[in-house]
């Protein structure tokens, strides 16, 4: 039924052309006028809001009746009407609709259920996780690091001997790190920035110089990991963890191990692959299966890349850096572009699972502790740091992550299925095809463009 | 309405003025002010490493005119009236059964309905996860039920997106549309079995019409969140394709262009705007109730 139509309808009972309901006396004409004409059952309803044609219309500043109080008389009146028509040995009208009858007034009840259950959903999304409510006098140092990259035992144990607090957030990737404190995320002290990162963030002035002589542990990292391109004295970063990017792949599913990254591009595996969802990384492994350099400028090159990986796209299932460990056991994939501790752990929970660096090489990569220049808790940070490259808990921190320590005297301290793991640790012949990803200035906004071009396909 | 009253005059303005300060304030502080700055770094320019320049330049809009950007905006339609369509056919007759039912239960019903929103959004989009995938509880059943041969595909789709989408939002779509047909007359429909109207003529006659603010008010309150819906298209999608959601957080978390992220987000809301009240005026605005 159209609008127009109720509203003719609804003019009907008012003007009088029908047989005109009464308020008084509505049994009068229910009895001589058959149960069938429309418009004996439109003076008994109740009117809804809903229904245009009964609208309230009294002009703003009358004193006439709102329209609630006119509908309180309603059921009273269809009451009366309805016992008068079985009286007057008409059929009642069939009951079959499914709603019970009640009295205007109660629709309301049911409001307050409505009301308390968004008040749920606010409050739920309102709350937020991290709050710090020890007492005023622990400090409380803010770590920002990759997602399932610190020990828990590691940080409590830290705690304990220096009565600090420490607080947890995680990001996904260089970016979003960036992006993040770009953005006004204030509150940390210590950010495990990667190395072309570091190099970003020093110039964008977010790092605090290190008091190197409050980070004595500094001596036991590998000479080739310290003074780096990135930072060449470490003034504002202390070498992490570090580790390479690389292919994960289940035996089980996969012909021959693959050897190259063309592995990514193969049919046979449509739909068995994920990539890394990190925009440097994914063009990296693009650039290096063409032989190039994964830093070029050159975006002609670039370009190239491009149109290799929007080529691959229908093969692959998703772009992932965080769960493709768990693609890679449930079998969802076959081959995983991923980082090498990630795709070690996997590999701990399903032994058919492998990791191989294809020959054309790939990414080496390090992840660095820095502070940044707005801590507050500069002294409490350093100490933190310096904890953290303690051989003891460098060899516990690679022990459960599956990265390897920047720390040399933590090697020793390994079991050996991990000390001796190439996967984690690799020979100096692997580690010289690997290439470090660099700051490419400017042509960072054609890398940016190139990448959301590849996700908009 | 009672204190209403108290608080309108007869002619509807308040009797005590200063109470529109707290509400006027709010609205200010964290709705105006945010949407200026947004408004104004949409107008500024990219610095190499992310941040913002203020060199004034309209480029963050004319780059949304490439059809690479129209494209998303076309797809994350086209997604949304998609999952406000399926809400309204699943909902409404979930809506009626539940208005339907005796009133003691009523209540109970809706809580079922609202029941899942007290766990977090995430958590249910990971369960999802962990059903649709090849080794999910989905597939594995359909194979033991020997109904398929071979796992289908079914996480990281369009299609999962869509479902992920239509299971966050049904509630929103459910609890507008029981209110309205909670409200709807029986003795309508009474009067309609009278006159011997078949079901389909009392369905489409009455209580389609009557429902019709509950199901503009569903499908609005079910197509704005999934135009610009991001965690499901990226858990669910397996970020492969993105929705304006995900161009947006892109530009913002990944590639740090903020002022084309701003300029996206604000075309965004403009549109939602403008779809909203061309919605709303072919409904007839006086029909919201």
């Amino acid at each position: 039924m159209n609008q127009a139509a109720i509203k003719e309808q609804g003019l009907s009972a008012h003007t009088g052309t029908g047989p005109v309901a009464q308020p008084g006396n509505p049994l009068l004409f229910a009895r001589v006028v058959s149960p069938h004409h429309p418009d004996v059952l439109a003076a008994f309803r109740r009117r809804s809001p809903a229904d245009s044609a009964v609208r309230y219309s009294a002009p703003p500043g009358s004193h006439a009746a709102p329209p609630a109080r006119l509908q309180r008389v309603n059921p009273v009146v269809r009451r009366k009407a309805s016992r008068g028509l079985t009286h007057a040995g008409l059929r009642a009208p069939a009951t079959r609709h499914p709603f019970p009858t009640h009295p205007q007034e109660k629709v309301l009840l049911c409001s307050p259920v409505l009301v308390i259950a968004f008040a749920f959903l606010l409050i739920l999304a309102a709350c937020s996780p991290s709050s710090d409510n020890g007492n005023a006098k622990k400090v409380t140092l803010h770590l920002f690091t990759w997602s399932d990259y610190t020990e828990e035992t590691v940080v409590k144990e830290f705690e304990r001997r220096f009565g600090i607090h420490v607080m947890t957030d995680t990001f996904g990737s260089n970016e979003e790190l960036l992006a993040k404190l770009q953005g006004g995320a204030s509150g940390y002290d210590v950010v495990v920035p990667s190395d072309y990162m570091v190099s970003i963030m020093i110039k964008q002035g977010l790092l605090a110089e290190l008091d190197r002589s409050k980070v004595p542990n500094l001596a036991q990292v590998y000479a080739h990991l310290k003074g780096l391109y990135y930072d060449p004295q470490n003034t504002y970063s202390i070498p992490y963890l570090w580790g390479t990017t690389g292919i994960g792949y289940n035996a089980e599913m996969v012909s021959s191990p693959p050897q190259s990254w063309q592995a990514l591009w193969d049919e046979r595996y449509k739909g068995k692959i994920s990539l890394l969802n990190d925009e440097r990384e994914v063009f990296s492994m693009a650039l290096r299966s063409a032989g190039e350099s994964l830093n070029t400028v050159d975006l002609v090159k670039l370009e190239a890349a491009k149109v290799r990986l929007m080529a691959q796209k229908p093969l692959v299932k998703a772009y992932t850096s965080e769960n493709y460990d768990q693609l890679l056991i449930s079998g969802e994939v076959a081959l995983a572009h991923g980082w090498s501790g990630t795709i070690v752990r996997a590999a701990a929970e399903k032994p058919s699972i492998k990791y191989v660096i294809p020959q054309e090489g790939g990414t080496i990569w390090q992840d660095n502790l820095c502070i940044l220049k707005t801590s507050a808790h500069k002294h409490e940070a350093m100490a933190f740091v310096n904890f953290l490259l303690e051989p003891q808990m460098a060899a516990q921190i690679t022990t459960k992550v599956k990265y390897a320590s920047a720390n040399e005297a933590a090697r020793v301290l390994l079991p050996k299925e991990i000390a001796q793991n190439p996967a984690i640790y690799p020979s100096q012949d692997t580690v010289a095809r690997l290439e470090w990803i660099k700051d490419v200035g400017e042509t960072i906004k054609a890398y940016d463009r190139a990448w959301t071009e590849l996700k908009v396909k | 309405m009672k204190t209403a009253d108290s608080v309108l005059n007869a002619r509807g303005r308040l009797t005590v003025p200063w109470l529109i300060v707290p509400p006027a304030a709010a609205l200010l502080v964290f709705f105006l002010m945010p949407l200026l700055v947004v408004l104004a770094v949409s107008f500024a320019s990219r610095g190499t490493y992310g941040g913002i320049e203020w060199t004034l330049t309209v480029s963050n809009y004319t780059s949304i005119l490439d059809p690479l950007y129209l494209r998303i905006f076309w797809r994350s339609l086209w997604i949304a009236v998609a999952s406000s369509a399926i809400c309204l056919v699943i909902g409404f007759p979930l809506a009626y059964a539940i208005a339907g039912a005796p009133k003691r239960w009523q209540g109970a019903l809706l809580l079922l309905v609202i029941i899942p929103f007290w766990t977090n959004f995430l958590v249910r989009t990971y369960a999802w996860m962990f059903i649709l995938r090849t080794e999910g509880l989905l597939n594995t059943a359909l194979i033991s039920a020997g109904l398929i041969d071979q796992p289908l595909n079914l996480l990281y789709t369009d299609g999962a997106v869509l479902l992920g989408l239509v299971y966050g939002y049904l509630p929103f779509m459910v609890l507008p549309l029981y209110a309205a047909l909670e409200r709807l007359d029986p003795a309508l429909i009474e009067a309609a079995w009278d006159l011997y109207a078949s079901p389909v003529r009392i369905f489409t006659r009455i209580i389609l019409p009557l429902s019709k603010p509950g199901i503009i008010a569903g499908c609005l309150l079910v197509f704005i969140p999934s135009l610009g819906a991001y965690v499901t298209p990226d858990l669910l999608g397996g970020a492969r394709t993105l929705m304006i959601g995900n161009l947006i957080q892109h530009q913002y978390l990944v590639v740090r262009d903020w002022p084309f992220g701003s300029a996206l987000s604000f075309i965004l809301m403009v549109g939602v705007l403008l779809a909203v009240m061309s919605y709303l005026r072919a409904g007839g605005p006086k029909n919201l109730a």
